[in-house]
């Protein structure tokens, strides 16, 4: 079954590379574009106009993503063989996997707004499932709702964004077909040439941005994605960091130009990204559940995706989307042979030393942690840098981007920090996790009566020296219980399960970390700073080579044009990277003094620390503000209702459902089930339609 | 006073003849029917003269006589479309009460009968040419579904269900005869194209008698204001929209299934039809009087469809809900008063068919006799145990939440889309917001069979290959739908010719 | 010669009448006979916009036959339902048929 699974997908891949390589070796300035049939096409004004086709499209934008998508989900389906191999739904999980793989394909091949809405839709769906895999656990189902009613949000503004631009330019179309019975024009071709209300293009760019917020967790719609971590950690990796995540990402990368003819949107992207950047990641500073560090730091890299867009850098995001795919897919499958090590722990108080036991997915965990952190020659580090050197560029025309440089840059310290940190506890130093008997759960074990009471001792920055302090205000972990019998009690030979000891993941998981941790080494490599390629080659280059080969797709000539004549001269550019490797380092060194040397002692600061550190621990506590600010009024209408349950719905998912719900109640009350009552309603509506006319004229 | 005997054109009415006469046969063919397996021969019949009758309309296809019968019958390829919708409709739920039949021991002959009535009463009221036409098919339909919902005779809830869809029914038909009566007396004609006229609109559809025109100077009398209001009375009440749909979940959970799923679909096709007729061939020159009202009334009904329906815990009061709310859609499309609006309510009506249809073909499949497992905690783990059925519902499921690549899907497009083209922003992003509320409870359907034990052991399904085959043509059109949406597009642009 | 608004006004009169039978009447039986009074309510109002705004033709008089017998097949079914609610349930006081609701 895994066989055929990954088979597709590796095959997919092929296919694809081949695709690519013949797509490369012909003209890259114009898309490759296979269309099967017009899928809509409209009569409009006695010509027949095709709205959308039954199409795709290949450009160095699609060939970029169809790689990481093919190429990152066949190493995530490798290792899933592994580690869902005593899964009961070993089956349904790979349907899923192998739907979304098609849908995430479908997304980025799509050549007009219609189709790749579709595929939208579908990653959506299959993220869903994915996400209450587990669905016995009432925190994974109500996970599995949570992303799902929070990327409604997003999808009414991407579905009102399509219709504002099929009433605007009358296609679907990316790019125009100039041949053939259905000769048309494409939105991208030339936006402007219907638009003559600058207010329409700024709605359509800013409700495309909110569908993107939903899709890619920007603030203030970020917060299904660390509740998503309840999915399986495979998923977590394909979906929830590599691919589905960036969708947004990639969307407002194809459809730049639309975003240019209203440059504010450009701002309050980059904006939202720092915001999101530096929040996410002051929030990853505290959480003690590996998974969900890493979802903060998800969040948190996005963001810095959408700072790049924002400055007009669409080439930085892209290429950072596609590092990042391999740091933070290797980073997660490295946490998920962690969890596999431990017996499904994923509380980092329990975690140290691990290295010893786990020698390769410590050593891939390494690589991974100096990628995200921006060492250089990781690959991190040249698409970090290439972004904040974008953002200052925008800065010299408009002095705002030099805050968010300046946000961009304390965030860099920030990740370096909080990666630190998790890499410190989970493999370095002693041994934490109690060799316990198996079967019993580390929430169970965290309830236990003998350890500490919850939240007296703020846990999570004094974990280098007390050993296990559960903290109730934390968040709900993530656990990744597997649903059979478990892998603990029909072990494979080589497993410590019995005896508590770690023990190191099968060759099929070990084989994708392997690949991964050598993607994180040389990705960036492409990427490679015009100005050190100009100092080794003694030439000229106008963009790292990863922005030429995209200048088709995303607009070299935009971009160039909004920043031309302040190009940045090769002292200041060593000056910036110098910055953020300075920051970076900053980072790595203040945690290591912290949780390796222990000075000044974590827990003695976190008291000292203890308000803004209960404040960051509670997530800044917008789940509760989302609470307090829909659910309570929601609330109260709702006690209409009979008492019947939907499972466990938390924060703003439960207050949108109550309000729908209350009204429903409210208006439920009608349907009393009297005839008499039923016929008073329909009299009363009589007179309201006449009295409209009467009361209108 | 001079008699004249109109022409009389037997093409116009074909289909409806071959209708009623496949009626006619199948209730003399009962009395001859074998005892064991009388059903099915009586089933076979109504499929053959469904044939005969969609041959029928396709012949006279193009053929464009929209004064037929002295002006009460439009002949024209609008009446052909929804013929040849309510033969696909009949034809399905013909295949899907099959097993119900057996289940809860229906008499069959009377069965087929009244479902081929109803059907002939709705041919007449798409190709209606006249307000008395309009009536006379409204009141087939009625007559005959007031019956089919009561006919599972002992349970308590259809003959319920039957008494108050017959007591509001007949109260709604007050409202609508009223409504008729003041449009003719300010008018002085109830042909539609004559009304048209006398409002100072030349129509293909007048008669050859019409009385002279208003004075231009007259402006809009009150009357007729007055009148238009109580026709949308009356025909909303049958397109269930709110505040005229309070009767719709009571009689769709009181009904049997079958007959649920057949009132949900064709009624509803039947009474947007005639609202099209009667509004754009009769009224089209006081939009802008009546396309406000119907605005509210379309919000109205899609905030109520779709908030209630979340709190619903019977598959078929769900569905009863969401097709209130897919009434509200349509109705969008109908404001939009333009081609593509609709061509749009052409398309939504075909796809909302399929959907629905086959939506209650798995409650029907699932099912047992006097209509148990019809509670959504019924629902659970279905998924896994009725794969094909689970596949099936998702489908349908995903469908009528508007998710591409579906039917629904594109339903929905081209109605905010031809909403925003005819300028009803808020309209159109209202609706938008509406089914994005609505994947909530079609989800929690999914959610339902895929995330969730099972509380019960449902047993063993009797195998219904009749059903079955009803819930796989439901299927295979919903996806076609999505997938090739340009050629019933191309279809529906063939058959608004009235539209001018 | 009775004006026309006279007549409108009766009929309207007889109409909410009718309407007001409907809603106050516990009773099925006469529930129906008030939509009856409805209908025929409308029926007088056709007769005399048949007479009086369109006397070259028949249409008001023709629909007025129809209205009579439609409104006769429906009081004819309604009765049948009626006698079968009530040899369920020994009653036929629509407020007491309230088990479909919410």
């Amino acid at each position: 079954m895994a066989t055929v699974a990954a088979g597709a997908v590796l095959g997919a891949f092929v296919v694809a590379a081949l695709a690519v390589t013949e797509y490369l070796s012909g003209d890259t300035a114009e898309p490759f574009r296979q269309h099967l049939y017009p899928w809509i096409a409209w009569d409009i004004g006695g010509r027949t106009t095709l709205i959308a086709a039954a199409g795709l499209l290949l450009d160095p934008l699609a060939c970029v993503m169809v790689l990481v998508i093919t190429g990152v989900g066949f190493l995530i389906h490798l290792y899933s063989a592994g580690y869902m191999g005593h899964d009961a739904g070993f089956g349904r999980f790979f349907t899923y996997l192998n739907l979304f793989t098609f849908s995430m394909l479908l997304l980025v091949l799509a050549d007009n707004f219609l189709l790749m809405f579709v595929g939208w839709e579908l990653v959506g769906l299959c993220s869903y499932l994915l996400i209450g895999f587990w669905f016995e656990r009432p925190s994974a189902a109500s996970a599995g709702k949570k992303a799902f009613v929070v990327n409604r949000v997003g999808d009414w503004g991407m579905l009102v964004a399509l219709f504002l631009i099929w009433s605007t330019y009358g296609t679907f179309q990316f790019f125009g077909q100039r041949t053939g019975a259905l000769a048309s024009a494409g939105v991208l071709d030339d936006p402007g040439r219907i638009l003559t209300d600058g207010s329409v293009a700024l709605a359509i760019a800013l409700l495309l941005f909110v569908g993107a917020t939903g899709k890619s967790a920007q603030v203030p719609l970020y917060v299904w994605l660390p509740d998503a971590m309840e999915g399986p950690t495979p998923v977590s990796a394909l979906i929830h960091a590599a691919t589905m995540v960036t969708a947004g990402v990639y969307m407002i990368a194809r459809t730049h130009s639309l975003f240019l003819l209203a440059p504010e949107s450009l701002v309050v992207i980059g904006t939202i990204g720092a915001l999101t950047a530096v929040f996410a990641a002051t929030i990853g500073l505290v959480q003690t559940d590996i998974k969900r560090v890493l979802a903060y730091s998800t969040v948190s890299q996005l963001g810095y995706m959408f700072l790049a867009l924002g400055s007009g850098a669409f080439a930085a995001g892209i290429f950072h989307l596609m590092t990042h795919a391999f740091f933070k897919a290797l980073l997660f499958l490295g946490a998920g042979s962690v969890i596999h090590a431990l017996n499904d722990e994923q509380d980092l108080r329990r975690m140290g030393g691990l290295w010893r036991y786990l020698p390769v997915t410590g050593l891939t965990f390494i690589i991974g942690w100096l990628a995200i952190i921006g060492l250089p020659p990781f690959a991190g580090f040249f698409s970090k840098d290439l972004i904040l050197a974008k953002t200052f560029e925008r800065g010299l025309e408009e002095p705002w981007y030099f805050v968010l440089y300046g946000i961009g840059l304390l965030t860099v310290a920030l990740t370096a920090f909080y990666m630190s940190r998790l890499v410190f506890l989970a493999f370095f130093g002693q041994y934490r996790g109690a060799m316990t008997a198996p079967g019993i759960t580390p929430t169970q074990a965290a309830m236990a009566p003998e350890h500490e009471p919850a939240a007296a001792v703020p846990a999570g920055l004094s974990m280098g020296h007390n050993p296990i302090t559960p903290s109730a205000a934390s968040a709900p972990s993530a656990h990744d219980t597997h649903r059979s019998d478990g892998h603990d009690v029909r072990d494979a030979p080589g497993h410590g399960g019995r005896t508590g000891r770690p023990h190191e993941s099968p060759p099929s998981m070990l084989i994708p970390l392997v690949v991964l941790a050598l993607l994180s080494m040389v990705g960036g490599w492409v990427g490679i700073p015009a100005f050190i390629s100009d100092a080794v080659t003694g030439g000229h280059a106008t963009g790292t080579p990863f922005e030429q080969f995209l200048a088709p797709s995303v607009g070299g000539q935009e971009g160039a044009a909004a920043t031309a004549g302040h190009a940045l001269d090769v002292t200041t550019e060593w000056i910036l990277t110098g910055a953020s490797v300075g920051m970076a380092g900053l980072g790595v060194l203040v945690a290591a003094m912290l949780y390796l040397a222990g000075v000044p002692n974590p827990s003695s600061l976190a008291g000292a620390l203890r308000g803004p550190y209960t404040w960051l621990l509670n997530k800044w506590y917008v789940d509760e503000l989302y609470q307090a600010l829909i659910a309570h009024p929601g609330a109260r209408l709702a006690s209409f209702l009979a008492a019947f349950d939907l499972g466990v719905v938390d924060g703003m998912v439960n207050g949108v459902a109550r309000l729908a719900r209350g009204t429903g109640g409210v208006l439920r009350q009608l349907q009393s089930g009297y005839v008499r009552g039923y016929a008073v309603t329909m009299l009363i509506g009589a007179f309201c339609v006449l009295a409209y006319w009467a009361f209108r004229t | 006073m001079q008699l004249t005997v109109p022409q009389l054109d037997f093409w116009a009415i074909a289909p409806v003849l071959a209708m009623t006469l496949t009626g006619c046969a199948v209730l003399v063919a009962d009395l001859f029917a074998p005892p064991r397996r009388g059903h099915t021969f009586l089933a076979l019949i109504s499929l053959i003269g469904l044939a005969i009758t969609a041959a029928l309309s396709l012949a006279i296809w193009d053929y464009n006589q929209p004064a037929a019968f002295a002006g009460t019958v439009a002949a024209d390829n609008f009446g052909q479309f929804f013929n040849l919708l309510f033969v696909l409709i009949v034809a399905v739920t013909v295949l899907l009460s099959h097993e119900q039949l057996e289940r809860d021991e229906f008499h069959p002959g009377e069965y087929y009968t009244l479902l081929l009535f109803s059907a002939a009463g709705m041919m007449l009221m798409a190709g209606a040419g006249d307000l008395i036409m309009v009536f006379l098919g409204l009141e087939l339909l009625s007559i005959s579904l007031y019956i089919l919902a009561g006919f599972s005779r002992r349970r308590l809830e259809s003959e319920e269900a039957s008494i108050k869809y017959l007591l509001l029914g007949s109260f709604a038909t007050g409202f609508l005869l009223y409504g008729i009566a003041l449009v003719y007396g300010s008018t002085g004609s109830t042909n539609l194209g004559c009304v048209a006229q006398a409002l100072g609109n030349r129509s293909q559809f007048a008669s050859a008698a019409c009385p002279t025109a208003l004075g231009a100077s007259a402006g809009v009398p009150a009357m007729l204001l007055a009148g238009i209001g109580l026709l949308i009375v009356g025909l909303g009440f049958k397109a269930a929209v709110a505040p005229f749909h309070l009767w719709t979940p009571d009689v769709y959970e009181g009904s049997p299934t079958a007959v649920t799923a057949y009132m949900s679909v064709a009624a509803k096709a039947a009474a947007f039809a005639a609202i099209l007729r009667v509004f754009l061939i009769a009224f089209p020159s006081l939009v802008s009087d009546w396309s406000g009202m119907l605005a509210v009334i379309a919000i109205m009904t899609m905030v109520v469809g779709n908030t209630v329906a979340i709190a619903q815990q019977n598959i078929k009061r769900l569905l009863a809900y969401s097709s209130i709310a897919h009434a509200g859609y349509i109705l969008v499309a109908v404001v939009a008063a333009t081609s593509l609006g609709v061509q749009s309510v052409l398309f939504y009506t075909l796809a909302y068919t399929l959907m629905n249809l086959g939506a209650f073909a798995v409650v029907i499949l699932l099912g047992r006799r006097g209509e148990e497992n019809v509670m959504l905690a019924d629902y659970a783990g279905i998924g896994y145990r009725q794969p094909f059925l689970g596949l099936a519902m998702t489908v349908f499921m995903l469908s009528l939440a508007g998710i591409p690549p579906t039917a629904g899907f594109f339903g929905k497009f081209y109605i905010f889309s031809a909403a925003m083209q005819a300028g009803q922003y808020g309209l159109a992003v209202l609706g938008i917001l509406a089914s994005v509320i609505s994947v909530y409870y079609y989800l929690r359907v999914i959610y339902l069979m895929y995330m969730v034990e099972p509380s019960r052991d449902l047993g063993a399904p009797a195998p219904a290959p009749w059903a079955t085959a009803a819930a796989g043509i439901a299927v295979v059109g919903v996806v076609l739908l999505g997938l090739f949406p340009q050629v019933i597009l191309d279809w529906t642009l063939a058959s608004i010719g009235f539209m001018g | 010669m009775v004006p026309l608004e006279h007549i409108l006004v009766f009929s309207a009169i007889m109409f909410a009448i009718g309407a007001y039978g409907v809603m106050a009447r516990r009773n099925a039986v006469l529930v129906f006979m008030a939509v009856e009074l409805m209908l025929n309510a409308v029926a007088i109002n056709l007769v005399a916009f048949a007479a009086r705004v369109d006397p070259q033709r028949f249409s008001g008089l023709v629909f007025t036959i129809f209205v009579i017998t439609v409104a006769a097949a429906e009081l004819g079914l309604g009765l049948a339902i009626v006698l079968r609610v009530y040899r369920m349930r020994t009653s036929v006081n629509v407020d007491e048929i309230d088990a479909l609701r919410w």
